[in-house]
């Protein structure tokens, strides 16, 4: 709850002061595709990694490890002053333990990691000066996952406000093939994800910008993850050599709710130091009706060299209480609750992110950004990512 | 016992719209399109981010428009 106290004081503190060099800019800094002169464009490329270590904590009965690479590349071209598209191809490739665990069983022997292929198309259209309207469709792919997506979006400035209201909505549409944690393939299933989000950018003055904005999503359908287990334990059971641990219990599927609503609220305040460093701070508040409440904290620093280069260093702390069906242990077998998880996502953590990232430019633009994420409960992350763009 | 996240909504965006009663004119924006104070971020970082957050913690929202679905990651 102070996140969005502490949030407010900063819009609050916007101060009206001229500044010598005046200027234009677009009242749209959040927009990931703004318009361009007609026949310009970019390509884009981004590498990501990820990797999440488990030191054996978190669940003790599975090793939760997992290591993401994921090339992504962009087209995007201005096609007239009104109109443009942007293409984006996605590729994953996951290697997990747990994926890894299912070639013991003779239904997926020889399984070892997941790839992700995904391609989504998204077109912008210039409806007045102040009003810009864009929709998107996509669709990928997984081995056990094939999803499909559509979207669209409005935003309409208001000049004398110097504010930019915005709402989404995105929907996807998801097939699951039900491959458990002992290999058994049960078919599959389908998941829905419907989410509306409002946004409200706002000049505070002329060092202070920032956004407000809420995000409501419903989902429905299979919501569990078909690998996931949970271990009944019984000690007069003999070691299962299945588990990570030996320990003595029996694997039953995770079960959870077929619905879910999320609501985030999130906002950011940047303010100027001088023409070379401002500071911000970004906060997010989370609530979803399978018991989580969440809350992020993120202040940043950026500086930009005399060279052009900008780096920014941030610090992110995070905060969740643990899904009404997650325990971490279950050791009664007469009396196991009817939704029930021992995934650790879902399980109560905080967790302090610290992060850099660098942009400069030669003949293109490039950026680099590295990412320590350490956890209360043991499950440490490290991501970095470096992007390369040409503009044409 | 826990408070409705909405009436802190409503707080911040109440003492947002009065701080922003004082309008900024057109010549003192200079500042705010300085690199430093540049708050779009490249789609494909945001694209990267938001499927490292969602997929490692229980929340979703407020990194790009979506909140989960499209990837069995999340």
């Amino acid at each position: 709850m102070a996140v969005l106290l502490v949030l407010a004081s900063g819009l609050s503190l916007a101060q009206a002061q001229d500044h010598p060099e005046g200027g234009n800019r677009t009242l749209d800094p959040r927009d990931p595709h703004p318009f361009g002169e007609a026949g310009t464009g970019y390509w884009s490329f981004r590498l990501g990694y990820y990797d999440k270590q488990d030191n054996g904590q978190g669940n003790p009965f599975v090793d939760e490890s997992v290591t993401v690479i994921e090339p992504v590349i962009v087209y995007d071209y201005q096609a007239s002053e009104d109109f443009g598209y942007n293409v984006q191809f996605n590729f994953d490739h996951v290697s997990s333990a747990s994926i890894k665990r299912l070639s013991v069983y003779d239904a997926q022997s020889g399984a070892s990691g997941d790839n992700y292929l995904g391609v989504d198309a998204s077109f912008r259209h210039k409806l007045t000066d102040s009003t810009k309207f864009n929709w998107h469709a996509g669709i990928s792919t997984e081995y056990d996952y094939t999803s499909l997506g559509l979207g669209a979006g409005v935003s309409h400035t208001l000049d004398p406000q110097d504010a930019v209201l915005s709402a989404n909505l995105n929907a996807y549409v998801d097939s699951v093939k039900l491959i458990r944690y002992n290999g058994v393939d049960q078919g599959t299933d389908t998941r829905t994800s419907l989410a509306g989000t409002l946004s409200w950018y706002q000049v505070l003055g002329p060092n202070t910008h920032g956004e407000l904005g809420v995000t409501l999503s419903a989902q429905s359908g299979y919501l569990e993850s078909p690998i996931n287990s949970v271990v009944i334990e019984d000690p007069l059971l003999p070691p299962n050599p299945y588990l990570a641990n030996n320990a003595r219990g029996t694997e039953i599927s995770e079960e959870l709710p077929n619905s879910r609503l999320r609501t985030a609220i999130y906002g950011t305040v940047r303010h100027a130091l001088d023409d070379r460093n401002a500071v911000e701070l970004g906060g997010r508040l989370y609530h979803d009706d399978w018991g989580i409440q969440a809350y992020d904290l993120t202040p940043k620093f950026i500086h930009q060299f005399d060279s052009g280069m900008l780096v920014d260093l941030r610090v992110r702390y995070y905060d969740q209480t643990a899904a009404d069906a997650y325990q971490a242990s279950f050791t009664d077998p007469l009396n196991i609750p009817v939704e029930r998880t021992q995934d650790s996502e879902l399980g109560k953590f905080d967790s302090t992110l610290l992060g850099t990232h660098v942009r400069w430019s030669d003949d293109a633009a490039w950026d680099f950004g590295l990412d320590y994420l350490s956890r209360s409960d043991g499950l440490d992350h490290v991501f970095f990512s470096v992007g390369w763009k040409q503009s044409f | 016992m826990r408070q409705s996240p909405w009436r802190w909504l409503l707080a911040a965006a109440l003492l947002g719209l009065a701080a922003s009663c004082n309008t900024v004119e057109f010549y003192q924006k200079g500042r705010l399109g300085t690199p430093v104070m540049d708050l779009s971020q490249d789609p494909t970082l945001t694209h990267f981010e938001q499927k490292v957050f969602y997929s490692i913690e229980g929340a979703a929202g407020g990194i790009g428009a979506s909140a989960g679905g499209g990837c069995g990651c999340y």
